[in-house]
Parts: structure tokens; C-alpha cells; sequence
């Protein structure tokens, strides 16, 4: 159970405050309600392209690094396609620094032609590096164009094409900064060997006089019921073949969200889960074989991917897969396989929550869901899942016309 | 007067902190085994480290250590590795292994509840290790 205080500022900035006394550290987070999911289809790669813009210099602090490193923090960010995430880690008795560099990007960056430049090419580096140079690389730009044709999870947050970041104008980068950084569209959580009343004074003194910005509304396309399985073949120079299948499963807020959760689980969660077991140490048809899911806000997917033993073709493979994917649509799991699913996930979330920086993560991330007490809520709604329903949810997003595969071939 | 956002708030500097590590417990098995306890935080969980003396420099021939250490999973006298494997996971634990230099390491992580469940399989791993030629 996370206990903590939540209270708002006067120009709509939420701040949570959760105490922990037995660590002399403290962790301010900041975690602002944008992701790539709500770029412009002409301007994507914004969100992620901002999360290294806010390392290039405030209005009134010129480096953010070094004043933090000097008090003796430590930082980091990152950007999903739902949200994008600030936090630094510090001794709780100079937390002061913290909240002295949050407010004042918050308040504005120092909008640098310089900086702009830098980071522009560092993002670009980043997307050659991850996205084209390296094998397979490319998966997931195809995978997410071929699952999605309306929902902007269609692209990554790296954006749909280099020429997006490429030409972006700073006028580009302001438009999007004072949309979205704004304190009405931000949650300041702080977590660690601190007090109510001193994060409030903090938070008021620092955070206070921030003006808010336009409420944004949210107003994305729906992505419309698949109706027909979908398939793109790939050819690259890659040392293996690999198959990857994924299907519509629903969003955070879907009463099957947690049931698909422990359907990856079963599948494949470690060496004891099911497509492990099967198909790389019985049967040795894939090296390597994978089941997870998004875990987005809205609608995600549900992926199975796994690189082929070389000699096996891919039309074993498929069926091979499919196999394991019917045998629990049509059989319904013994009550040990789903405890054992559901204690490895109340595992997951107790060691999770450890560090005050995960609580804080956690914190901030359920509050943008609605309420951060949800936080406390989840395993409660993972115990109780019944083997009844993993089968329901089961049958529900298996089914071929929900499907999207991508052949990817090894040219040699 | 207006708030001044160039000027750093002040700091304490890390060479003034005075942080103390939180006293451990320390006490003897029956057999001799040394066990070091410490009290960490709020949430349910635990680690439990065995440390041997047996890294690499107490090998005769090369990688006779780390295997040693790695391969104390693979089997028991009464359990496949498939079986020890699926009783850690189906409590939600996790054993691992590591071998260095000078020690080899043996690590537990577990929910606080399922402690007496697990344990039993750790000290098997040690005691019974049967090293299957497969």
C-alpha cells in the first residue's frame, strides 16, 4: 500500500507528494500529458524530440545538468507514445535544486537555435542507429503501419519518417512546447524523505507562478475493428529469419486488460511459459520466442515474435504458433498455471515499487489514468482473474481476422 | 520581492552528509554458517544471498567455477530442471547466479510470504545439485 497527499496549484498543476523516510533521497517527478500519440501525422517524433530539447538550457539556467550533478542528483526522461516522463533522483535536503530546474523549463525553455541544431542531429543519429542501420530495426515501423490505419500508435515515437525531425522550424518546436508543457497538462510528483507542507511551499514558490496554457483536449481517431488478417513480407540482410504476429487487444481502461496481461504471461512469461517450453526446448523451432503486449492507454497489441531456427521454414513456424494460441482459446487453463501467473505478477509489482523512483514513475502514471490510488488497486484486479476469463479474452482477440503478420525473411 | 530563478538555491555538499547504513543482525547456524540480516523498507520482499569462497581463482582447470555455479540449477536429486525452474516462477522468485574473482554467488529474490516455500528449493539446489550430463 503507497500512501500519499495530493493537492493542486492555483494554475492546475497536480502534485502528489508520497513519504518515505527510511532513504535520506528524495525524487521530483514531472510527468507531462503528451505522447507521440498526440503529434501532428505531418509533425511526428515531437514528443520525443522535446524530451532532448528540455536537456538544451532554460529561460533563466543555461545548463541543466550541472547545478543538479553539483547538489549531488542524478536525472533522466522518457517518452512513450502516451506520455513523457521527467525525474530526478537527489539528496532530500537539497531538493530545493530540483524544483529551482523543473519550474523554470516548465516555465520556458531557452528556445536555443543551438540547441535546437544539437539535438536535432542527435535525434537523427538516434533514429538511423535504432531504426535503419540496425538489424531488423525496421520492424516495428512496419508492424505498427500495418496494425493501425487511423490510431496515431501508427507511428513510433521516433517518429514516422527522419524528414519529420529533420524540418523541424523552431516555430514548430514553441507551438508545441507551450501547448503541452503547461502546468494544467503536467503531474508533479515527489517522493522520498520529505513533508507535505515543505513540498507545498516548494511546489507554490517554485511552481505557482507558471501560467496555465489552453486546456488540451484529446480528440484522437479510433482505430476501427480489423476485419480482415493482414500481411507484409519482408526481405533484409538479417542473420535469421523472424516472425512476428500481433492482434488488437483493448486499452487500459478494457475489463479484459488484465486477463490479456496474464495471457502474455502464460504464453511468455520466462523459461517455464508455454511458447518457451514448446517450441524452443520440445519441439526447437524457434531460438528465441517472445509474447508481451503494449500496456498503452488506448487500444494496444498483443505481439508474438520469435526468430526461426535456421532450416525450419516460416509456414512451420506460423503453424506452430497458432497451435500454442489455439490451445488456449480451447482448453481452459488449469487454476495452478493462472496462480502461478498472478503470483509472478504480484511479484513484479512488489519488487517495482521498491525504489522511490518507481513509486514515483507509478504514481504519476496512474494519476494520469485518473487516480493515482489505482496504483494500490491493480493487484487486487489481477487476483481476480479466472481461468474463465483469460479463455473469454482469449477467444476474443485470437481470432484471424483481428491478426497482423509480418514475414521477415533472412536474404541469405 | 521577486522570485529570483538565476541564482542557485543553496546546497549542502556531499562531504557534509553524514549517512549511516542501518545496524545489521548477525548470528551462527548450527552448523557454522555465518548469516548477515538487515531490515531494508516497507515493501514484502526479500533477498538472500549465499556467497562462497569458489571463483575463479579457487578453479584448477578454466571455467570449472563458473560452470559450477551456473549449473546448480539444472538439477536436484528429486527435481528436473524444468521442475526447479517452474517452482521458483510459480511463487513469482527468481534465483540467480553469479561468479567472480573470488566468489561464487547463489541469489534469492522472493515475496516475504512465500519465503518458507522457496527456501526449502534453495537449499536443495546446494546440498542435492546433480549436474546432469544433458
Amino acid at each position: 500500500m503507497i500512501q500519499f497527499e495530493k493537492f493542486q496549484l492555483d494554475n492546475g498543476l497536480k502534485v502528489l507528494v508520497h513519504q518515505d523516510t527510511s532513504t535520506p533521497m528524495a525524487v521530483v517527478n514531472v510527468l507531462y500529458n503528451v505522447g507521440a500519440k498526440d503529434e501532428d501525422p505531418n509533425k511526428t517524433g515531437f514528443a520525443h524530440l522535446f524530451e532532448h530539447l528540455m536537456f538544451g538550457g532554460s529561460v533563466h539556467i543555461p545548463v541543466y545538468d550541472e547545478p543538479l550533478q553539483r547538489a549531488g542528483g542524478e536525472n533522466n526522461a522518457y517518452t512513450t507514445n502516451d506520455l513523457t516522463n521527467y525525474y530526478c533522483q537527489i539528496p532530500a535536503e537539497n531538493i530545493e535544486t530540483a524544483f529551482w530546474l523543473e519550474s523554470d523549463r516548465m516555465l520556458s525553455l531557452a528556445f536555443s537555435k543551438k540547441s535546437l541544431e544539437v539535438q536535432r542531429k542527435v535525434v537523427c543519429e538516434e533514429f538511423k542507429e535504432h531504426y535503419i542501420n540496425k538489424p531488423y530495426g525496421d520492424t516495428w515501423h512496419k508492424m505498427r503501419s500495418l496494425a493501425y490505419t487511423q490510431h496515431p500508435y501508427r507511428w513510433m515515437t521516433i517518429g514516422a519518417s527522419l524528414a519529420h525531425v529533420e524540418d523541424a522550424t523552431m516555430e514548430d518546436v514553441k507551438d508545441f512546447f507551450f501547448k503541452f508543457y503547461r502546468p494544467n497538462n503536467a503531474i508533479l510528483v515527489v517522493t522520498g524523505n520529505v513533508q507535505t507542507e515543505q513540498v507545498k511551499q516548494l511546489a507554490q514558490k517554485w511552481f505557482g507562478p507558471i501560467p496555465a496554457g489552453t486546456p488540451y483536449e484529446r480528440n484522437l481517431p479510433k482505430e476501427p475493428v480489423q476485419e480482415k488478417s493482414r500481411s507484409m513480407d519482408v526481405r533484409a540482410d538479417v542473420p535469421l529469419d523472424m516472425l512476428m504476429m500481433t492482434w488488437h487487444m483493448g486499452g487500459r481502461f478494457d475489463e479484459g486488460y488484465h486477463a490479456t496481461d496474464l495471457i502474455t504471461e502464460v504464453l511468455g512469461g520466462g523459461a517455464s511459459a508455454r511458447l518457451y517450453e514448446q517450441l524452443i526446448k520440445v519441439k526447437q523451432i524457434f531460438s528465441s520466442i517472445d509474447c508481451y503486449h503494449f500496456g498503452t492507454v488506448d487500444p494496444g497489441l498483443l505481439v508474438i515474435e520469435g526468430k526461426l531456427v535456421k532450416g525450419i521454414s516460416m509456414t512451420v513456424a506460423e503453424k506452430a504458433v497458432l497451435d500454442e494460441v489455439e490451445k488456449i482459446k480451447n482448453n481452459i487453463l488449469d487454476a495452478k498455471e493462472v496462480q502461478k501467473v498472478i503470483n509472478k505478477t504480484e511479484s513484479v509489482i512488489c519488487f517495482e515499487d521498491m525504489s522511490i523512483m518507481n513509486r514515483a514513475h507509478s504514481l504519476a502514471y496512474y494519476e494520469l489514468l485518473g487516480d493515482a490510488d489505482l496504483m494500490n488497486k491493480e493487484l487486487s484486479l489481477y487476483q481476480q482473474v479466472t481461468p474463465e476469463m483469460i479463455q473469454a479474452t482469449a477467444q476474443k482477440i485470437f481470432q484471424d481476422s483481428n491478426r497482423n503478420t509480418l514475414y521477415y525473411y533472412s536474404k541469405s | 520581492m521577486a522570485l529570483d530563478r538565476i541564482v542557485a538555491p543553496l546546497i549542502k555538499d556531499a562531504i557534509d552528509f553524514d549517512i549511516q547504513l542501518k545496524p545489521y543482525q548477525k548470528f551462527a547456524l548450527d552448523n557454522g554458517v555465518e548469516v548477515y540480516a538487515y531490515e531494508g523498507g516497507a515493501q514484502e520482499v526479500l533477498s538472500v544471498d549465499m556467497v562462497f569462497d569458489a571463483g575463479n581463482t579457487y578453479e584448477q582447470k578454466n571455467w570449472v567455477a563458473a560452470a559450477t555455479n551456473f549449473l546448480l540449477k539444472n538439477g536436484t536429486s528429486t527435481k528436473s530442471s524444468f521442475e526447479i525452474t517452474d517452482a521458483f516462477e510459480f511463487y513469482g522468485a527468481h534465483l540467480n547466479r553469479t561468479c567472480t574473482n573470488e566468489t561464487a554467488t547463489v541469489t534469492l529474490h522472493s515475496l516475504s510470504k512465500h519465503f518458507h516455500e522457496v527456501i526449502p528449493i534453495m537449499g536443495e539446489i546446494i546440498s542435492e545439485a546433480s549436474f546432469p550430463e544433458k
